[in-house]
C-alpha cells in the first residue's frame, strides 16, 4: 500500500517542481539581464565625472540645430560627445553632416545604430563606444556637448588644445568656463551657446 | 528671444571668423570698419591666454588692432613661451577679450561682401545663393 501511494505521491510532485524549476530559471534570467543591463546606466555615477544618461530634450535638439547653421553651416563633420540614444547625431545626419556619437554605454551604442539604420542614416551617422577623454577631437569641425558643470573647465582644455582653429563648439545646458561665447540659441535650461575655437 | 547671431564682436571671435561666402577660397581675415569701439573690463586669466596663444593668428590680430586705431597697444611678433611673461599675456588679454567693436562691419577680403555690425552684433548670416 505503501509504495503505491509513494509512488503517486513522486508522480503528483514532479510537474511541480518542473514548473518551479522553469520559473525559477526565468527569475534568475531576467534578473540576471536586468542587471547586465542596468550596470551600464549605473557605471557613470561610478566614475570620477559622472555623465548620466539624460537625452536632449526637443527644443533642445531644435537649439543645437540652429546653433549648426547660424552663423553659417560650417565644415562637413560633426561629433557628439556623449551621444546617448543618438538623437542628435541622426538629426545632424539628416542635415546632412558626417556625424559621430562616441558613447560608453554599449546598450546605447547598439541601439543607435540600430536607430540609424531605421532612420535610413546609417552611412553617414556612426557609432563608437569611447572614452571622451581618450578620444582625438582634431578632424572634427563641428563639436556638440551636453555636459555636466564639473566636465566643462577639462574638456574646454582639450578642446582648445585638439580642434583645427575656427572650429565650432557648441554646448548644451552647461557653458565653458573661459572661452568667449559667439552665440546663444534658446533660453533657460535649453540654452545651447556656440563658441569658435 | 531666440538668438541666432553672434553675441559680440571681441577681437579674439574676430580671429577665428572667416568668410564662407561661396566661391572665396581666401575670406581671411576679415577687414573691420569700426564707428564705434568700447572697451570692457574682463577678468584676466592668464593660463586661458597662454593656451589661447597657439590657436592665435598674430598677424591678424594686429591687423585688427590698427583697424580700430589701436596699433601701438600690441607688440607686432608674439613672444616665445609667454606662459611667464605676464606683461605681454596682459596686453595680449586686453587686445582679445576687452576691445569690442559696437558699430561698424566686417568685410570679406575677397569678395567684398560686407556683414554689418550694429549694437556690437554683427551679422553673419549668409544668403540662400552665397552659400
Amino acid at each position: 500500500m505503501s509504495e503505491i501511494s509513494d509512488e503517486t505521491d513522486e508522480n503528483i510532485l514532479q510537474p511541480k517542481s518542473r514548473a518551479g524549476l522553469a520559473a525559477f530559471g526565468f527569475v534568475a534570467t531576467a534578473t540576471a539581464g536586468l542587471f547586465i543591463v542596468s550596470s551600464s546606466f549605473i557605471a557613470p555615477a561610478l566614475r570620477k565625472i559622472c555623465l548620466p544618461f539624460v537625452p536632449a530634450t526637443d527644443v533642445q535638439l531644435k537649439n543645437v540645430v540652429s546653433a549648426l547653421k547660424h552663423p553659417t553651416k560650417f565644415g562637413k563633420s560633426v561629433v557628439d560627445i556623449g551621444s546617448g540614444d543618438g538623437r542628435v547625431v541622426i538629426t545632424v545626419a539628416k542635415m546632412g553632416f558626417s556625424a559621430v556619437g562616441y558613447e560608453l554605454n554599449s546598450w546605447l551604442v547598439l541601439y543607435s545604430k540600430i536607430q540609424a539604420i531605421t532612420k535610413g542614416v546609417a552611412s553617414h551617422a556612426t557609432f563608437k563606444r569611447m572614452d571622451l577623454w581618450k578620444a582625438s577631437y582634431t578632424k572634427f569641425d563641428n563639436v556638440v556637448i551636453f555636459g555636466v558643470d564639473e566636465l566643462m573647465p577639462n574638456l574646454e582644455k582639450k578642446l582648445i588644445a585638439e580642434l583645427k582653429p575656427g572650429s565650432k563648439v557648441i554646448a548644451c545646458r552647461f557653458p565653458f568656463p573661459n572661452l568667449p561665447v559667439t552665440a546663444t540659441h534658446g533660453k533657460g535650461v535649453d540654452t545651447v551657446w556656440t563658441y569658435i575655437v | 528671444m531666440l538668438l541666432s547671431r553672434i553675441l559680440n564682436m571681441r577681437l579674439i571671435t574676430h580671429n577665428m571668423l572667416t568668410s564662407h561666402v561661396k566661391g572665396v577660397t581666401n575670406g581671411y581675415p576679415l577687414i573691420i570698419e569700426a564707428t564705434e569701439v568700447e572697451e570692457k573690463e574682463v577678468d584676466f586669466n592668464p593660463e586661458f591666454i597662454s593656451r589661447m596663444m597657439s590657436r592665435i593668428e598674430w598677424p591678424a590680430l594686429v591687423k585688427a588692432m590698427e583697424w580700430i586705431g589701436k596699433k601701438d597697444c600690441l607688440p607686432e611678433e608674439p613672444i616665445e613661451n609667454c606662459e611667464k611673461d605676464n606683461d605681454f599675456l596682459q596686453k595680449a588679454h586686453h587686445a582679445l577679450m576687452e576691445i569690442e567693436v559696437i558699430t561698424g562691419s566686417l568685410k570679406c577680403p575677397e569678395s567684398g561682401r560686407k556683414f554689418p555690425i550694429s549694437n556690437g552684433i554683427p551679422n553673419m548670416l549668409l544668403n540662400e545663393d552665397e552659400v
